[in-house]
């Protein structure tokens, strides 16, 4: 885990400060320091930079609300926390995809959200960026929230399932769908991709 | 390389959110986890008139996507550290408000920020706004027609109310008439004392449901009462927990400036509409716009009314306290 904040003992676990907050509520800024980047970089793969910040945003608002209910048995609050964020992201559910359908479109050497120093020159990365975001269109919403909580928020198979509140197999199953799906899309002729 | 490890590498790298946008949630964060030390304290109080212009200047950036955060000074309390201090910003919740509920809560917030002091009971609630209207033949024809786009005329509207209710003045083709309760007229009206109590939108829904002597719509107090502002963001909130209402982005001011239009459907065919300023979320008039075609029968004939016809337009111009029945200022 990353600890962006000088303020925030690495000692400390998300759940301590999250205890903390009960008696002083300022101290969920701490936690807002350790994750904040991260919800909204998550936010932002999915939804597009404007979006993200609201999501980002609204995440730490909803999580402060709910911090009685938080598991204190759980040290790493960010499965919670990608949860609420990914509840949020559901919402934004035509803009998602909008997002994917364009970036399907666009040309292997077009940036992306301005990160063109990626992309530029790379074909191979801008071919298999317009395939995976077909197939991340076409994927149901319930399998692409696991799979990218995996591959964009870094959680473990485990960690998706504490996220979405749903059980382990079931999120077994649908990481091991939906990542057939993403081996199939890249495993698709070059024809036509550039 | 496996599917997964393509997958993180062909998005790019992770996108940094902006300084701006950081602060603008971290605030938000604190404003909800220390409400009271992020209202203002005489040492803020005292940079408030900075506070309300910069509000209006945060909130037209916002909409266009560039927010500037007053961020470069913090206040410091009294017996405060720097690194205890807060920062004074001018942040709206929302920067892209996308549903009714998310732009109520910005008008809310930029309402809970006005400056205002308690009005005395002898002071004058001072209304003053430009009514769009038919002319003066055509109204007399059809008095509860449509505009009539060409045959319309602006009409200036200034009331004042004493606080205490005892009071009423209005001018009549520029003299002022005044009127004191009991004498020519008797009217009912709300107590302010007891509006000036409704401080959160549950207690706003809760006297809205009980029992009173005067009817009252949640909108028309707003366009009829200057209130505190923390009345008139806890209304704000009321009426975005209300169900059914939309957002039209695309609104337009009565003199053509563009607005946003928050509006609740009644009679199944009509949308009564609250207009705010698009880049400030000050609430600007109200209207009454026909949303489907609509056949009305009456004994005195069948009126046929059109999708977009609108009823009524009313922008609001002055809303103030002042001394005396006749001061605008």
């Amino acid at each position: 885990m990353v600890v962006t904040h000088p303020d925030v003992p690495s000692t400390e676990t998300d759940a301590d400060l999250i205890q903390q907050a009960s008696r002083s509520p300022e101290r969920f800024a701490a936690l807002f320091d350790r994750h904040y980047r991260h919800i909204y970089a998550y936010a932002a793969r999915r939804l597009g930079t404007d979006l993200a910040e609201d999501v980002a945003s609204e995440t730490f608002l909803i999580a402060f609300d709910r911090r009685a209910g938080y598991d204190a048995g759980r040290p790493d609050a960010r499965p919670w926390l990608y949860g609420i964020a990914s509840n949020l992201i559901a919402r934004h559910g035509r803009a998602e995809t909008r997002r994917y359908k364009a970036l399907a479109r666009m040309r292997s050497d077009e940036p992306v959200d301005g990160h063109e120093d990626l992309v530029a020159g790379r074909i191979d990365a801008g071919v298999a960026r317009g395939r995976l975001a077909r197939a991340l269109e076409r994927l149901p919403r319930t399998e692409r929230d696991v799979l990218l909580l995996v591959a964009w928020a870094g959680l473990s198979q485990q960690e998706a399932a504490v996220a979405l509140d749903i059980p382990a197999g079931t999120a077994r199953s649908r990481l091991h769908r939906a990542r057939q799906e993403m081996r199939l899309a890249l495993g698709a002729g070059t024809e036509g991709d550039k | 390389m496996d599917e997964m490890a393509i997958l993180r590498e062909a998005f790019g790298p992770e996108a940094d959110p902006s300084e701006s946008a950081r602060q603008r949630a971290r605030i938000a964060l604190l404003e909800r986890a220390t409400p009271d030390r992020m209202q203002a304290r005489p040492a803020v109080r005292r940079r408030w008139p900075l506070r309300v212009g910069l509000t209006a200047a945060v909130a037209a950036a916002a909409v266009i996507g560039v927010v500037t955060v007053e961020n470069i000074n913090t206040v410091e309390q009294p017996g405060e550290t720097r690194a205890e201090s807060r920062p004074v910003v001018a942040v709206l919740p929302y920067a892209h408000p996308a549903s009714a509920t998310e732009f109520l809560e910005n008008a809310a917030w930029t309402a809970a920020r006005k400056s205002w002091q308690t009005p005395r009971p002898d002071q004058f609630m001072y209304k003053e706004s430009q009514s769009l209207r038919n002319t003066k033949a055509l109204e007399q024809r059809a008095p509860n027609g449509p505009l009539v786009p060409g045959k319309t005329r602006v009409v200036k509207v200034q009331h004042w109310d004493r606080i205490d209710g005892q009071v009423t003045a209005r001018m009549v083709d520029g003299k002022l008439v005044v009127d004191h309760q009991g004498s020519r007229l008797s009217w009912v009206f709300v107590p302010y004392a007891d509006l000036a109590e409704l401080t959160t939108p549950e207690k706003v829904l809760a006297w809205e449901k009980a029992p009173k002597d005067v009817g009252v719509d949640l909108d028309a107090l707003l366009g009829q009462y200057v209130l505190p502002p923390a009345v008139e963001a806890a209304i704000f909130r009321a009426i975005a927990k209300g169900k059914g209402v939309r957002l039209n982005p695309d609104a337009v001011n009565i003199d053509g400036r563009p607005a946003v239009a928050l509006g609740l459907t009644i009679e199944g065919y009509l949308s009564q509409e609250l207009l705010f300023d698009k880049e400030t979320y000050t609430l600007i008039g109200e209207r009454l716009v026909a949303i489907a075609n609509h056949k009305n029968v009456g004994d005195d004939g069948t009126v046929s009314i059109r999708k977009g016809d609108v009823f009524r337009q009313v922008v609001y111009t002055a809303s103030r306290i002042v001394d005396k029945p006749g001061d605008t200022h």
